[in-house]
């Protein structure tokens, strides 16, 4: 049996190639334990797959079909979507900012050193990708001091300690010198979204944490249909 | 290729949905599984076949995967929830390996993969059981000899139940099991004894609701399950008929239209067809009928007026096998009876219900298997069918490495071919047919599969010696620590072993400790039983890596040779029962 030419091209993942390698094992897992419980209460395992993940799916008694990772897990690459999930697009803002390093030096922006934040922190440099876009707030502000000058005062928190998102204006502010209509509306949608996830995270009602994810969620239908408004 | 990624996806996730429900249940520590019905019956069990025949799979690949368990459960007793947790682990294992590839995996090279795993499971995995574990084992025993000698039996069926039954059940369940054997083998050696226990263990015990464990026993003699119709206790040893068909008058059907033509006299003339025939018994002084049907009234009145002992509605299975060891005699005519000499009969009282005891000249015991509940009673039950398919398991696969080492060395004694009971034990022993349980097994095949210096597919090797880890860890689950102290422990004494053993010094002390003091036996596991576990997991991994594509068809198949309708593809035409038409369970 001639072994494959593949096999001796084989080289050792990477750490973050581990990280999502161990990351769809534990949800592997997570789907197939819950499978196990649901196969146990009595439900059926059907000969088909769910269309969406590719689950197996599962009857019960009632003859409803019932698929365990679309109802029951957060989907997988829902979360890395920025359209459906704030953090990601924060996260993704950050990445972002992170690349273009260099452009606010070269725009003339008045910020030659570390701009100080609002909250006094200085800007995470050695933070990378999206876990900083939660902890540092950007300098992207000072950058483009033309389109957003009244920007700063929107994002002063209320009186919390951390900031828990960062307004992302470093890629918007590429496309901002064109639409500034556009660019206040995703402004002020960030606030309100930003306020609404913090609010989210001291809220003690399950009304109330309902109604500010439902809050949540249209914040960030409306920064898509923003975004595919500046794309067109 | 996006097809191939999600068949083995497929795969994973119901393997591993399969796997979540049995791996509750293994091992000592292992816990049971309930089961309601909505008519208020419950099961509780821990058998691992039994859990998964309960549940509703309709997807073929799950069904497939039951049909193998079931086969290689039926073929060595042992290792339902073994097995699916060996095939969930080697199929993560492909799967991440799969993932740690930038390429993807394609049809071929799946197909490849399984190719090679099952020529592991050919020539490796043969190769170190021989000439590594086996050694290893038998060195093992006889450093402990003077603890195993002469409790090897006991100490398997400790092994094969503990792992089955809780603790205080397992004591009474290993006593009886062991007296029941001990009593069986006075006529005949170790390997006749359990083979036929194992061929004939549905006519050799019974089993008894309403009772606790602790009221089982051996009864001398073959137990009916029903009690007589009438009865008269007869004096010493009597002469038996055995008859499968009804005195009465039989009708003679053609076709699906009985055409009934009834004369004036006719039943005054079969009546007195009848008398002669019972009179002809009593001419034969016989004075017990056991019948497997139901005889009519005229018949039982004739008995209680002549002292004739009659059994009705017994298994007709039962009473071939009756005929088959008591060498009947059969008469000529009319057909379908035989004569059979008993050496007594009894009425037994167990648990409420009066049933019939045969006594026959070849000391023929029964036994007696109680329990509370109906479900803990088919456990019980299972695990002592398991047992005894396990020991033939071991006993065959002992003889057939004897034969082999035999045929290679044909100056050996001949004598040696003669078993008798002492034999077989101690044979074994001196083989290294056995190991302790708890995962020794799982260790030295991980361990020399990753040593293998000479093996010519080292991927596929730790594939498998990686997966073959899960099993150990599941037992030890309860404290992870334990699981990493034995697995640290016992590979440094196995290292030692290595180098001592290429030195030819003296051998250093093997130990391999779960909890057990020096002075105490550890429970003792098959080696062929474990290795035949790991080749039919391999063979399973092999189906299922060899499906290319599911077709649904709505109108069932006929039996027969499967068709393939491309030839490159290598198909499996499955049939999945409609969504509404109902699935019965049984519990």
């Amino acid at each position: 049996m001639a072994l494959n030419a593949d096999d001796f091209e084989w080289e050792p993942p990477s750490e973050a190639e581990m990280k999502v390698i161990q990351a769809r094992r534990e949800r592997q897992d997570q789907i197939s334990k819950l499978m196990g419980d649901y196969l146990l209460k009595g439900y059926k395992m059907l000969g088909d797959c769910c269309e969406l993940c590719g689950t197996v799916l599962l009857q019960d008694k009632q003859k409803k079909n019932y698929c365990v990772a679309c109802q029951e897990l957060d989907s997988d690459i829902d979360k890395d979507n920025p359209a459906l999930n704030a953090q990601a697009a924060l996260s993704q803002v950050r990445e972002r900012q992170l690349a273009t390093q260099p452009l606010p030096e070269s725009n003339g922006a008045s910020s030659s050193e570390p701009p100080l934040s609002i909250t006094g922190q200085p800007r995470p440099e050695h933070c990378e990708g999206a876990a900083s876009g939660l902890r540092g707030p950007p300098p992207a502000i000072q950058s483009t001091p033309l389109s957003v000058p009244t920007a700063s005062s929107n994002f002063l928190p209320p009186a919390t300690p951390a900031p828990q998102t960062a307004p992302p204006l470093g890629p918007v502010g590429n496309t901002l010198l064109h639409h500034p209509a556009l660019s206040s509306a995703e402004e002020a949608v960030l606030h309100k979204l930003r306020w609404a996830t913090q609010e989210l995270q001291h809220s003690g009602s399950v009304e109330a944490s309902i109604q500010l994810c439902s809050l949540i969620r249209g914040c960030a239908e409306s920064l898509r249909s923003l975004k595919e408004l500046q794309l067109s | 290729m996006q097809e191939e990624c999600v068949s083995l996806q497929v795969c994973v996730s119901v393997v591993g949905a399969l796997e979540c429900v049995v791996r509750r249940c293994l091992g000592p520590d292992g816990g049971s599984v309930l089961f309601t019905r909505d008519t208020g019956e419950t099961l509780i069990t821990r058998h691992g076949q039994r859990v998964l025949r309960t549940l509703h799979l309709q997807h073929p690949m799950a069904r497939m995967v039951l049909d193998c368990v079931c086969a290689h459960a039926k073929a060595t007793g042992d290792g339902t929830k073994s097995f699916l947790l060996l095939l969930a682990a080697l199929l993560r294992g492909i799967q991440d390996s799969h993932m740690q590839r930038k390429g993807s995996w394609s049809i071929p090279s799946l197909q490849n993969l399984a190719n090679r795993l099952l020529a592991v499971s050919r020539k490796e995995l043969e190769d170190v059981v021989t000439h590594k574990i086996t050694p290893y084992a038998s060195l093992y025993c006889s450093h402990h000899s003077y603890k195993l000698e002469g409790i090897i039996l006991d100490l398997s069926i400790s092994g094969y139940i503990s792992g089955r039954v809780g603790i205080s059940q397992a004591d009474v369940l290993k006593r009886v099991l062991c007296e029941f054997y001990h009593k069986v083998s006075q006529d005949q050696n170790a390997v006749e004894t359990i083979s036929f226990i194992h061929s004939h263990f549905s006519f050799l015990h019974t089993s008894v609701t309403g009772l606790p464990i602790g009221c089982s026993e051996v009864i001398e003699g073959l137990v009916v399950t029903c009690d007589w119709s009438v009865w008269t206790e007869p004096a010493g040893s009597v002469k038996a008929l055995i008859l499968y068909e009804s005195f009465g008058a039989s009708f003679v059907t053609v076709g699906e239209n009985i055409s009934v033509c009834i004369q004036k006299d006719y039943l005054h003339r079969t009546e007195s067809a009848m008398k002669q025939k019972l009179a002809s018994l009593l001419d034969l002084q016989v004075h017990v009928v056991l019948s497997s049907v139901k005889q009519p009234e005229s018949v039982l009145q004739w008995a209680r007026l002549n002292h004739v002992s009659l059994l009705e509605c017994v298994d007709s299975a039962q009473l071939d096998f009756l005929s088959n060891i008591s060498a009947a005699e059969t008469l000529s005519h009319p057909p379908l009876q035989h004569l059979v000499m008993l050496k007594y009969c009894r009425r037994v009282q167990l648990s409420g219900h009066r049933y019939a005891c045969l006594g026959t000249f070849l000391h023929m015991h029964t036994l007696v298997l109680c329990a509370p509940a109906p479900g803990f009673l088919d456990q019980i039950v299972c695990v002592s069918q398991g047992v005894f398919a396990m020991l033939q398991h071991l006993s065959q696969s002992f003889c057939q490495t004897l034969a082999s080492d035999q045929s290679q060395s044909p100056s050996s004694d001949q004598s040696q071919s003669v078993l008798s009971s002492q034999d077989l034990w101690g044979g074994i022993l001196r083989a290294g047919g056995v190991l302790p349980v708890g995962g020794m097994f799982e260790f030295l095949l991980h361990h020399f599969l990753l040593n293998e210096r000479n093996s010519c597919d080292p991927e596929s090797c730790r594939l498998l010696a990686e997966a073959l880890l899960c099993l150990p860890r599941t037992l030890y689950s309860h404290n992870h620590r334990r699981f990493l102290n034995i697995q640290t422990r016992f590979l440094d004494d196995l290292k030692q072993w290595d180098k001592t053993k290429e030195q030819r010094s003296e051998m250093p002390e093997l130990k391999f400790g779960f909890g057990f003091s020096e002075s105490s036996v550890p429970c003792l596991e098959s080696v062929s039983g474990k290795k035949q576990l790991v080749v039919s997991v391999l063979q399973c991994l092999h189906r299922l890596l060899c499906v290319g594509a599911i077709l649904n068809t709505r109108c069932p198949l006929r039996t027969g040779p499967q068709t393939h309708s491309e030839e490159d593809e290598d198909e499996e035409e499955e049939k999945p029962k409609h969504s509404n038409s109902t699935q019965s369970t049984d519990l």
